[in-house]
């Protein structure tokens, strides 16, 4: 029997239990892959926690904008975390700041230019306020796992954030490989950035046998020059600790992914190409969404193809 | 009306809960069991227990459409002197299900005499007395049948009176409605208001009321059958879609097809037949309560393709269940078969995998697996047929003669793992083998299985019964039993369709599997992974 790791993404999630029920839901909704009836264990490592003081409330059958950027958190001020940076952290903090790019004065219905999506897609409908506060909370999150933040979640709890993630990934990704069959880790969002970190570069990680990470902002240079040593465009492949495949799974429109959504070529394997790049249209307005992710045809075909698992 | 000196409720709060859980696993044996208690409860206090008390237990055992119970409880509470309205009104619906119509009438006139219109159970008992009405019209064989056209004009009139005092009772309204359509079909000559005005006006009204989100599911199946009442078809298909999304249980989705089968004469022949399909999988989905009787539900599934052009995909927005996936489930059924032995008394089911599936010198050609307790040389046991005389009959194809048996490839018997294997001298045309699940699911409790068979040797049915997965070990699954006995060779399925056991056996006190002490009520399956084990195996001589 198969295992699976869940890597969640940026944000303030529900409790483990129903983020991982949600996540397990959406992927079996509209004959999807519903992992129970076919055997497969799942895990989470759960983070959230870590940045957010409480939990945010059950997030129905997906998860929606609302709970992806935590409504119900205050917006995060990154005038006041970017003072409180050294030179070097300050500057890295300016460059993502500009990448992504929400300080601009922007359009509430922009639409990318036609050339630059294909025609497959719909027109993005996400408001730009709503847009800003997400890339805010991006912005935040990357900074705080990827420098080692300290966070104090609730008073008199505070963790070393890269540290304390990098230690949960261990201890749940360890109880996947202890289970029979193949295990694979799918990570969405600043998940991915968590899970690459781990199977790139801490050596105590145990190996899986496959990663998808969806909604991945790891093609952004500031994330891979903060990913350094261990990553290197011609041998950034974690083949290290993976021994299967690399997939990953973007909509262009995903606000996250689609800053640079394909990465093969940024984690190439001995100068070769190898990671599964899967463009895929989420639909709706939120497609940064992980559930609109799981509910892909493109995720999905994929995720079976790593189980051996019959869709017919 | 005043309340009779009620005894308190203390002593009977252990006996509700426990009919409560009893009633929530549709465990049958264990609700009779709390009614017993609840009846010597009430005979040794010599006094009425509470109106509360009285309806929440009726309620219990309404949701599990345990009517025989529930009629039998009703009596004794009327006897006693608990015949405040809500109790009088639910022994009433408990002998309408039972099919005493004429006793239920006279129940619900007495009713309707003490509340007047316009009071809640005033209003309710006219309902159920046109439902009666109905009930009477429909039994008796419809328009010929002497005093048909009286019958339907008193169900219009008992439900128009209710709407036409309060136009806010829509469920009274749409079967007034409808009855007016039937009527309309039949040739029969009812004096009524116009059907279209009271569905245009119910419609109206739903579509504000889901504005405003105060629409409950009922009024979604309400909205559906006014839309088929205006003969709009794509927009009752709209509505049943919002029905279906708003999570109504298998009681509420009984009802409504038993409405679109009885008086709309849906059949899986006529245009909407992919409304009862919608209704079928999401009782599939919400489980609990009865078996599906397949034959009147399954269209050919190209045939519900293209007839399902006008639903959204997923059978509802946000539903689980998919045109696919109710598909996949018409598939699997024409696989299977009614073992029956020469003369065509029935034995029990078979179902066709791939030979090689089990066996790789059996070939790609269909074979039929079933119990060995149902076909086996010698018979493993009393009853069982000899594979020489058995006979496949497929009754999902129509016309189809039963197959003969030419060979037995394999067999264990009922103590291992009561399995045999046969070549069949042909299948019908178009049938596809089952597909075998790689893996048991897992035994987290929340996984469904459908098990899909003839049970004591009746039409093809699909369990929907919380056929709950509990346990599993390499050889044996344990699953909750369903209310019918009897489907012995039945496959189990996981919810994606694909095989995982071969249902044999199941009683009330079931050893527990993996070491655990003790017994519980659970169906027992044979896993098919352990079966591909053994049939692949060397033979031993």
């Amino acid at each position: 029997m198969a295992h699976i790791t869940f890597v969640h993404g940026i944000g303030n999630k529900p409790v483990a239990e129903e983020l991982e029920r949600v996540w397990k839901r959406a992927l079996a909704d509209a004959d999807g892959i519903d992992l129970g009836a076919e055997g497969v264990t799942t895990g989470v490592v759960y983070w959230a926690d870590v940045m957010y003081e409480s939990p945010s409330a059950a997030a129905g059958s997906h998860e929606s904008a609302d709970t992806a950027m935590g409504a119900d958190e205050p917006e995060v001020d990154v005038d006041l975390v970017a003072s409180q940076l050294g030179d070097e952290e300050a500057a890295w903090f300016a460059g993502l700041r500009g990448k992504l790019n929400f300080d601009a004065a922007g359009e509430d219905d922009f639409t990318p230019p036609l050339d630059d999506i294909g025609t497959e897609f719909e027109r993005i409908p996400l408001p730009w306020a709503v847009k800003r506060r997400l890339m805010k909370v991006m912005l935040r999150d990357v900074h705080h796992y990827l420098f080692n933040t300290a966070s104090t979640p609730r008073p008199g709890e505070t963790y070393a954030c890269q540290e304390e993630i990098r230690r949960r990934f261990l201890s749940v990704a360890q109880h996947g490989a202890e289970q029979p069959g193949p295990h694979v880790v799918i990570a969405h969002s600043m998940g991915t950035v968590i899970s690459y970190d781990c199977l790139k570069r801490v050596a105590d990680s145990p190996a899986v046998d496959g990663l998808m990470t969806i909604g991945s902002p790891l093609g952004l240079d500031e994330i891979q020059d903060r990913l350094r040593p261990g990553w290197s465009r011609d041998d950034g492949f974690p083949h290290e600790k993976l021994r299967g495949d690399w997939v990953n799974v973007f909509d262009r429109l995903d606000p996250v992914a689609g800053l640079d959504p394909a990465i093969a070529n940024d984690y190439r394997r001995a100068g070769t190409s190898t990671v599964v790049d899967v463009p895929q249209s989420n639909g709706g307005a939120w497609r940064h969404d992980a559930g609109r992710y799981l509910g892909g045809e493109g995720f999905r075909a994929q995720l079976a193809r790593l189980l051996d698992i019959d869709r017919g | 009306m005043a309340e009779k000196a009620a005894v308190p409720t203390d002593g009977l709060d252990g006996i509700l809960d426990e009919l409560a859980a009893a009633a929530k696993v549709y465990d049958r044996p264990a609700v009779t069991a709390a009614c017993d208690r609840l009846l010597a409860e009430m005979h040794d206090r010599r006094k009425p227990i509470d109106e509360k008390t009285a309806s929440k237990a009726l309620g219990l055992l309404r949701k599990m459409r345990s009517f025989d119970e529930m009629r039998r409880l009703g009596d004794a509470l009327i006897v006693s002197g608990q015949d405040a309205p809500p109790v009088v009104r639910q022994y009433a619906q408990a002998i309408i299900e039972s099919g005493a119509l004429t006793a239920a009438e006279a129940v619900l006139l007495d009713l309707a005499g003490r509340e007047a219109l316009g009071s809640k159970e005033g209003n309710e008992a006219r309902g159920l007395l046109g439902r009666v009405y109905k009930q009477m019209y429909l039994v008796a064989g419809g328009p010929t049948a002497p005093g048909a056209a009286k019958r339907l004009e008193a169900a219009i009139g008992a439900y128009h009176e209710v709407y036409a005092a309060d136009p806010t009772q829509v469920w009274h309204g749409v079967n007034a409605a409808a009855l007016l359509a039937r009527a309309k079909r039949d040739g029969v000559t009812v004096d009524g208001p116009d059907r279209a005005d009271i569905a245009t006006a119910l419609l109206a009204r739903i579509e504000e009321s889901d504005l405003d989100g105060s629409a409950a599911a009922w009024d979604y199946a309400t909205a559906m059958e006014a839309a088929l009442v205006l003969d709009d078809g794509a927009a009752a298909r709209k509505w049943l879609s919002r029905y279906v999304d708003s999570g109504p249980d298998a009681f509420a989705l009984a009802g409504t097809l038993r409405q679109l089968e009885e008086v709309w004469q849906v059949t899986a022949d006529s245009g909407f037949s992919d409304l009862l399909a919608v209704l079928g999988s999401h009782m599939m989905e919400a489980g609990g309560g009865q078996s599906l009787v397949v034959d009147h539900l399954t269209p050919e599934p190209a045939a519900l393709e293209q007839r399902s052009g006008g639903l959204e995909k997923t059978f509802g927005s946000a539903g689980a269940v998919t045109v696919e996936w109710w598909s996949r489930a018409l598939e699997r059924l024409r696989s299977v078969a009614r073992i029956e032995d020469q003369v065509g008394t029935a034995i029990g089911t078979a179902f066709l995998v791939t030979g090689s599936d089990l066996n790789p010198a059996w070939g790609e050609e269909p074979v039929l697996v079933t119990n060995a307790h149902v076909a086996s040389h010698p018979p493993a046991m009393r009853g069982a047929v000899e594979p020489d005389d058995a006979m496949a009959n497929f009754t999902m194809f129509e016309g189809q003669e039963p197959i003969a048996v030419t060979e037995l490839l394999y067999q264990s018997g009922p103590a291992e793992l009561d399995v045999a294997v046969l070549r069949p001298a042909s299948v019908p045309s178009g049938v596809k083998p089952v597909p075998l699940a790689k893996n048991l699911p897992l035994a987290d409790g929340e996984q469904r299985l459908y098990v899909m068979g003839h049970p004591l040797g009746g039409d093809l049915k699909i369990s929907i019964d919380d056929n709950v997965l509990i346990a599993h070990d390499e050889v044996k699954v344990h699953y909750r039993a369903p209310t019918e006995p009897g489907s012995s060779g039945s496959p189990v399925f996981n919810r994606n369709w694909q095989l995982i056991a071969l249902h044999h056996a199941g009683n009330d006190h079931m050893e527990r599997l993996n070491g655990e002490k003790g017994t519980y009520r659970a169906n027992e399956g044979i896993s098919f992974l352990a079966i591909k084990a053994a049939c692949s195996a060397p033979a031993t001589g």
